[in-house]
C-alpha cells in the first residue's frame, strides 16, 4: 500500500490477520470522536491498550472514558497514562517504556488513533516511538468530527497561552537568515493570526487543507483566515490534502527544494495548525531533515468543551509504515 | 420598475422576505421615500468627491443636478438582477445628472469617480435600510392606523355593521405584525450587505499599491514594523526618523536597555545602529564610501532573537541545570557569532572593508578558534554554513535525545557567554580596527524571549564593562526577568552599569507629534509623494460639521441643566469643557458614530505608540486610494474615510487582544469591553464628568494578594501589551521586580476607544477598586458587577432614553 490515505475504515481489524496487535494507542477526550476507532473495532485484539488521559476537569471526557473502557475491555489490557496538555513528554517516555517492557516481537505492531491527541503530543509521540525504533509496523487512524463550530471564528479553543517551539522539534535558528514560516491553516483563524503576529516572520507561506475533509466545507479555512490570507501574496498560498500525510510531506519537500525558499537563505519554522493528518505529514518530513526547521505551536488557554460536541464522523486509515523508511528525498540534514 | 420594487425583487428571497414585497414597497415609498434618500446620499457623496472631479475639468467645477437625478430615478425602469447590479444601473442616471463644463478628460475618465460616488451612496442606502430594524413599531402602527381609519370610514358608509368592522381590525392587526417581521428581515439583510461592503476592505490587508485612473500609487505606510525592512539597510537608513532618545541610545560607552511596548520603534533604533545601516546612511550622500570613513565610532551587530525558541533550553528531568545553563548560553553565543560574521561578510561584499578582505582567511581561522570542536572551515561563509550549524545541531540533538531518555554524547564547543564575548571582542579589537577607537556594539533585540540564565549572562557582560564592547538591548515592558549577574548579590544597577531609555511617549508632548510628523514625512518622501506634510492629508473637521450648531447648543443646554452648577448661566468655559461630550450625546441619539479625523486626533488615538499612528495612516491612505482619490496630486483624505480607518483599525486591534495577550487575552478583552460599556454610559449620561478614560484604582498595591492573583495576571498582561497604560509615563511597570505602587491610574489604550464608543480623552477620572475589576473578570459575578458599575461609575440613562443607546455599536459586552 503506497498511499493508504483516504481509505475509510468502517471496521478495524488487526495489522496482521488473526495475529493480535501489540498495542493500540489512543487518547480520551471531551470530543465524541475519541470513540470513533474504538467503536469500529471488529475482530480486533491487542496485548496492550494505552489510553492517554489529559489533565483538567471534564465531565464529557469522564463520560467518554467510561464508554472507552467498556469498548476496549474485550480488546486487551488497558493501561491508562495521565498526561499534561502543556507537557506531554513524560507521557511519551512512559508510553515508550511500557512498550519496551512488554518484550515480545520487536518492533511491535502498533495501531494509533490520532484523532484527539493534541498536535504537540502527536508530534512528540511519533518522535518518541520513532527514535526508539518502534515505527516499523504501524497504522494511523483518524476520525473526523461530524462538524466544527466555525460561525464565530473561534471554533475550538480560546486564547493563546504560549507561542513556542515544541520541545525536541527545534532546528537551525540564526539571526543572519531571514525567517520563513510555513503556516498550516485550519478553522482557528485567531489562533493562526496570533501565532503569525507573534512570530513576525520575514516570509510566510500558508497551506490550506485542500480538498477539505468534506466538500461542503470548501472555503471555510479561507473564510476563517481572511485577514491573514490577505497579508500573504497569492503565490505564497499552497494547498495540501487534508487527509493525506504524504501530500504534506511532498509539499514541504518541494518548498525547501525551491530556490526561492532555499534553506541557505531562510531559517524555517513550521506551524501545523491544520488537520491532524497534516501534522503526521509534517512529522514525516521532519524525520527526514531533522534539525532543518523548527516546529512552533500556539497552545490554547483552554478548549471550548462546554460548546461540544459534534458526533464522530468517518474514520480513515491515513498512514502506515510504507514510505517512512525509504530514502525518498536524499540524506538528512544531520547525516 | 421603481427603485423600491427593484431592490426588493432582488433581495426578497435572500433576505427571507415572503409574500410581502408589495406591502414592503408601499412602506418604503410611504415612509422612507427611497428615491429621495438615495438622491441625498449621492449628492453627499458627490460633494465629498468633488475635488477629484474638479481636476478633470478646466474651469468651473462639475455640478450635480439632484432634481434631475431623483426624477430619473423615479421614472427610469431599473432592471437589476443582483445586488451588485444596482450600482451599475445607477451609473447612466448619474452620468446624465452631472454637468462637467470645461472637461479636459474623456467621459470614461469620470467613470471611476462616479462608481466611487455610487458605491458609497449604495453602501449608505443599505445602512439606512438596515437601521429600520430599530424603528419603533409606532411608525408602522401609525401607517396602519390611517389605513384602518380609511377602512372604518368605508365600512361605516356601507353600514355593514360592527362585526364586519371588528373583523377588519383583526385583519389589519395581523398585517401590521406581518409587516413588522418583513421589515426586520429586510433591515437585517441590508445591514449585512452594508457590513459586507466594508468588510471587503477591512478584512483584507492593504495592498502595496493602487491604480487610480492611469496612475499607480503606493501606500506610504505599508512598512510599519522594523521586520518589514528585512535586510534592506538603505531603505532603513532613508526611513529612520531621529528622536530625542537617539543620542543616549547611540552613546559609545553606555550599555542601554531600550524599553517599550510593542510598536514603539525599539527594533528600528537597534537596526539603525548596525554597521550595515551606518554605511548605508553614509552612502546615501557619498556612494562608495568605506566603513572606516563613516563618521561613527561603533560597529553594530544586530542579533534578532526568535520568540518562543529558547524555552527548550530549560532544565528538564533528563538534563541537569548546569548542563542546561551552558547550552542556553552557548546558543546565545552561536547566534551572536553568526550575526557578527554576517555583518563582516555584508560589509566585505559591499567593498567597505578592503583591509579586512585581504586578511579574510586568517580572520576566519581566528574566529573559528571560538568554536574549537566544529569542523574545519576555510571561509567566513563556512563559519556560518558549517561551524554555526554544527554547534546548533549538537545542542538540539542532545536535547532531543535526552528528552526521550536516550543516551547521547555532546560534541560541540559549549561555553559561557561572558568568556565567549570577551574573546570575540578581543578579536574585533585586534583584527578589525586596531588603530581606531571603534567599539563593538552587540545589539540584542527581543531580550524578553531569553531565559533567565541567558539574561544573567548578558547582565554580567554589561557589569564587566569589557573595554571594546557595549551592549544595547531592546526589551518589552517587564521583559527583564532579572537584574542579577553571575556574581551573587551584585546585580546590574542604573546608572553605573547601564542606562534605561523608555519609549513610552506622552501623547500631549509636542516632541511626540514632531516624531510622528517626521516618520510620516520620511515615508511620504520615500514613495515620492510631492507633499511631505502628513497634516495636509489628514484634514481636520470642526464639531459643527458633525453636529449642527443649534443641536449642539440644545445638547449642551441639556447637559447644563442635568447637574448642579455653581454659576447661573452656561458660559463659554462650560461649553469648551463639555462640547466633545455633547457631540457624542447628540450623535448617539441619531445612531451616528463620532468622527476621528485630523492629525491631532490620530496622534491622540495612537496612544503614544508610533506603530498605531502608522496603522491609522495606512488604512486612511488605503481607503482613500481604494476610493480612487489621487492623493499625491490632491493630498486630502476626507474626514469620513479617516473616521472609517480609525474604527477599522480600532476594531481590528481590539479583536487581536484575545490571541495576542498570552494566557489572559480572553479575560482581558472581556474586561475592556465591560469597562468600555461603563465609560460609555458615563459619557452619555453623567451630568458633570463624562469623558473619563482614567480609572483611579486606590488599592492597586493590594494586587499582590492571593485573591487577586488572576486579576494581577490580567492587568500585568494588559500593561505589558499596552492595552492599558499607567498614567504616569515616568513610572516603569515592573510586575516581577518591584512592589506595586499603592494606587494607580489606568488609561485604556486610546486606539481601542473608537471600537468601545468612548472618548479617548482622559479629562476626568473615575474611582474603582480592585474588587470591581475582579467582579468583572469573574464570569459568575460579571453581569451583576457590570450593572452595578454602570449605575455607580457610569450613570443611568433617563427613563425616556432609547435602550440601545447605553451600549456602544455592535459590542454589547454581556452578550
Amino acid at each position: 500500500m503506497n498511499n493508504p490515505a483516504r481509505i475509510q475504515a468502517t471496521q478495524i481489524g488487526t495489522i496482521e490477520p488473526d495475529v493480535p496487535d501489540d498495542v493500540l494507542i489512543l487518547a480520551a477526550s471531551w470530543e465524541e470522536r475519541c470513540l470513533g476507532v474504538a467503536s469500529r473495532l471488529r475482530g480486533y485484539s491487542c496485548k496492550t491498550v494505552i489510553l492517554t488521559v489529559y489533565d483538567g476537569p471534564s465531565k464529557l471526557r469522564e463520560n467518554h472514558i467510561k464508554q472507552l473502557t467498556e469498548l476496549l475491555a474485550p480488546v486487551g489490557n488497558t493501561h491508562r497514562i495521565e498526561t499534561l496538555h502543556a507537557n506531554p513528554l513524560a507521557n511519551v517516555r512512559q508510553t515508550v517504556a511500557l512498550l519496551e517492557s512488554l518484550g515480545g516481537k520487536m518492533p511491535p505492531r502498533i495501531t494509533i488513533d490520532i484523532s484527539t491527541f493534541t498536535r504537540k503530543h502527536l508530534l512528540q509521540l511519533l518522535q518518541g516511538l520513532d527514535l526508539a525504533g518502534m515505527l516499523q509496523s504501524f497504522r494511523i487512524y483518524y476520525t473526523e468530527s461530524a462538524d466544527y463550530h466555525t460561525q464565530d471564528d473561534e471554533p475550538i479553543s480560546q486564547g493563546i497561552s504560549s507561542v513556542r517551539a515544541i520541545e525536541t522539534f527545534t532546528g537551525h535558528n540564526t539571526p543572519s537568515r531571514d525567517s520563513l514560516l510555513v503556516l498550516f491553516l485550519g478553522y482557528e483563524g485567531r489562533r493562526a493570526l496570533a501565532l503569525w503576529e507573534d512570530l513576525e516572520p520575514n516570509l510566510t507561506l500558508v497551506v490550506i487543507p485542500d480538498p477539505p475533509l468534506r466538500n461542503e466545507w470548501k472555503g471555510r479555512t479561507e473564510n476563517q483566515n481572511k485577514y491573514l490570507l490577505s497579508c500573504v501574496p497569492p503565490e505564497h498560498v499552497f494547498r495540501s490534502h487534508s487527509l493525506d500525510p504524504q501530500d504534506t510531506e511532498h509539499l514541504l519537500h518541494r518548498l525547501i527544494e525551491d530556490p526561492a525558499y532555499s534553506t541557505d537563505k531562510y531559517d524555517y519554522t513550521v506551524s501545523p495548525l491544520g488537520t491532524k493528518p497534516q501534522v503526521v505529514g509534517v512529522y514525516r518530513f521532519w524525520r527526514r531533515v531533522r534539525g532543518l526547521f523548527t516546529i512552533m505551536y500556539a497552545s490554547p488557554v483552554r478548549y471550548r468543551e462546554e460548546r461540544a460536541t459534534f458526533p464522530a464522523g468517518p474514520t480513515w486509515l491515513i498512514d502506515n509504515e510504507e514510505g517512512w523508511h525509504g530514502d525518498t528525498f536524499g540524506p538528512t540534514s544531520e547525516s | 420598475m421603481p427603485l423600491a420594487e427593484s431592490i426588493l425583487t432582488v433581495v426578497a428571497s435572500a433576505a427571507g422576505i415572503g409574500s410581502g414585497v408589495k406591502d414592503l414597497a408601499d412602506f418604503l415609498n410611504a415612509n422612507v421615500r427611497i428615491e429621495g434618500a438615495l438622491t441625498d446620499l449621492v449628492e453627499e457623496s458627490f460633494q465629498e468627491r468633488l475635488p477629484r472631479l474638479r481636476h478633470l475639468c478646466l474651469d468651473e467645477g462639475p455640478t450635480f443636478d439632484r432634481d434631475k437625478f431623483c426624477d430619473l430615478l423615479s421614472k427610469r425602469n431599473l432592471e437589476i438582477r443582483t445586488v451588485d447590479g444596482l450600482r451599475k444601473a445607477l451609473l447612466p442616471i448619474l452620468n446624465e445628472s452631472v454637468s462637467t463644463p470645461g472637461a479636459i478628460y474623456k467621459e470614461e475618465d469620470f467613470v471611476p469617480v462616479y462608481e466611487s460616488i455610487l458605491s458609497s451612496a449604495v453602501r449608505g442606502l443599505w445602512k439606512k435600510i438596515g437601521s429600520y430594524e430599530l424603528l419603533p413599531g409606532e411608525i408602522l402602527m401609525g401607517q396602519c392606523e390611517s389605513l384602518l381609519k380609511q377602512q372604518d370610514a368605508q365600512l361605516l358608509q356601507t353600514t355593514s355593521g360592527f362585526s364586519a368592522l371588528a373583523g377588519s381590525m383583526q385583519e389589519l392587526a395581523a398585517r401590521v405584525e406581518f409587516l413588522q417581521v418583513e421589515v426586520r428581515a429586510l433591515a437585517r439583510y441590508a445591514l449585512g450587505l452594508w457590513q459586507q461592503v466594508y468588510d471587503e476592505l477591512a478584512d483584507a490587508a492593504p495592498p502595496p499599491e493602487h491604480r487610480v485612473g492611469q496612475n499607480v500609487y503606493r501606500n506610504p505606510f505599508l512598512l510599519v514594523r522594523a521586520e518589514d525592512f528585512n535586510h534592506n539597510y538603505a531603505k532603513l537608513a532613508r526611513l529612520f526618523q531621529n528622536s530625542p532618545e537617539w543620542d543616549s541610545i547611540q552613546s559609545r560607552t553606555e550599555n542601554v536597555f531600550i524599553e517599550g511596548g510593542r510598536g514603539t520603534g525599539k527594533s528600528m533604533f537597534l537596526r539603525r545602529l548596525t554597521a550595515q545601516a551606518s554605511l548605508a546612511a553614509e552612502r546615501l550622500h557619498n556612494s562608495g564610501v568605506r566603513f572606516e570613513d563613516v563618521g561613527v565610532d561603533y560597529f553594530g551587530v544586530y542579533v534578532k532573537l526568535t520568540r518562543g525558541y529558547y524555552d527548550q533550553f530549560t532544565s528538564i528531568e533528563t538534563i541537569s541545570p548546569e548542563v542546561a545553563s551552558i547550552f542556553a548560553q552557548h546558543e546565545l553565543n552561536i547566534e551572536i557569532f553568526d550575526a557578527f560574521v554576517d555583518t563582516l561578510q555584508w560589509l566585505i561584499n559591499e567593498g567597505s572593508l578592503p583591509t579586512i578582505s585581504e586578511q579574510a582567511d586568517s580572520l576566519t581561522q581566528e574566529l573559528k578558534s571560538l568554536l574549537p570542536r566544529a569542523p574545519a572551515v576555510r571561509t567566513l561563509a563556512d563559519l556560518q554554513r558549517v561551524a554555526v550549524r554544527f554547534e546548533q545541531d549538537q545542542i538540539t540533538a542532545y536535547y532531543r535525545e535526552k528528552a526521550f531518555g536516550r543516551d547521547v554524547a555532546y560534541q560541540g564547543s559549549g561555553c559561557e557567554t561572558v568568556g565567549f564575548l570577551r574573546q570575540l571582542s578581543q578579536i574585533f579589537r585586534r583584527r578589525l580596527f586596531p588603530r581606531r577607537e571603534i567599539r563593538l556594539f552587540i545589539l540584542i533585540d527581543e531580550f524578553e524571549t531569553l531565559l533567565e540564565i541567558q539574561q544573567i549572562a548578558l547582565n554580567t557582560v554589561m557589569k564587566m564593562r569589557l573595554p571594546d564592547l557595549t551592549t544595547k538591548v531592546a526589551v518589552r515592558k517587564a521583559g527583564r526577568k532579572t537584574a542579577e549577574t553571575f556574581t551573587a548579590g551584585d546585580p546590574i544597577q542604573q546608572p553605573r552599569d547601564y542606562t534605561e531609555v523608555r519609549l513610552d511617549y506622552n501623547v500631549t508632548m509636542p516632541e511626540y507629534s514632531k516624531l510622528l510628523e517626521g516618520i510620516a514625512a520620511k515615508r511620504l518622501e520615500y514613495v515620492q509623494y510631492p507633499d511631505k506634510e502628513i497634516k495636509h492629508y489628514l484634514q481636520e473637521q470642526e464639531h459643527s460639521q458633525e453636529v449642527p450648531v443649534d443641536k449642539l447648543q440644545v445638547e449642551l443646554r441639556q447637559l447644563w441643566e442635568s447637574g448642579q452648577r455653581r454659576k447661573d448661566e452656561m458660559d463659554s468655559e462650560f461649553q469648551t469643557k463639555y462640547t466633545v461630550a455633547a457631540v457624542y450625546r447628540s450623535l448617539a441619539k441619531i445612531g451616528k458614530r463620532k468622527a476621528f479625523c485630523g492629525f491631532d486626533q490620530y496622534v491622540l488615538l495612537s496612544s503614544g505608540i508610533t506603530s498605531n499612528f502608522m496603522e491609522l495612516c495606512k488604512y486612511a491612505f488605503y481607503f482613500a486610494l481604494s476610493d480612487q482619490l489621487p492623493l499625491p496630486e490632491n493630498p486630502k483624505i476626507p474626514p469620513y474615510l479617516q473616521t472609517e480607518a480609525a474604527y477599522r483599525v480600532s476594531q481590528r486591534l481590539f479583536a487581536t487582544i484575545d490571541g495576542n495577550v498570552l494566557r489572559v487575552g480572553s479575560a482581558l478583552s472581556r474586561l475592556l469591553a465591560d469597562l468600555g460599556g461603563i465609560l460609555r454610559s458615563r459619557l452619555l449620561y453623567h451630568p458633570s464628568e463624562p469623558e473619563a478614560n482614567r480609572l483611579a484604582v486606590s488599592d492597586f498595591g493590594d494586587l499582590d494578594q492571593e485573591k487577586y492573583s488572576f486579576l494581577a495576571e490580567v492587568l500585568d498582561g494588559a500593561l505589558v501589551w499596552s492595552v492599558l497604560h499607567l498614567k504616569s509615563s515616568g513610572e516603569a511597570f515592573r510586575p516581577k521586580h518591584a512592589a506595586r505602587p499603592p494606587n494607580a491610574e489606568l488609561i485604556i489604550n486610546r486606539i481601542y476607544c473608537p471600537a468601545l464608543g468612548i472618548s479617548p480623552r482622559a479629562r476626568w477620572r473615575v474611582d474603582m477598586k480592585l474588587s470591581d475589576l475582579l467582579g468583572l473578570i469573574d464570569l459568575d459575578t460579571r453581569k451583576n458587577t457590570f450593572q452595578r458599575l454602570v449605575r455607580s461609575v457610569g450613570s443611568s440613562p433617563p427613563p425616556d432614553s432609547p435602550q440601545g443607546a447605553l451600549l456602544f455599536e455592535g459590542q454589547d459586552p454581556l452578550q
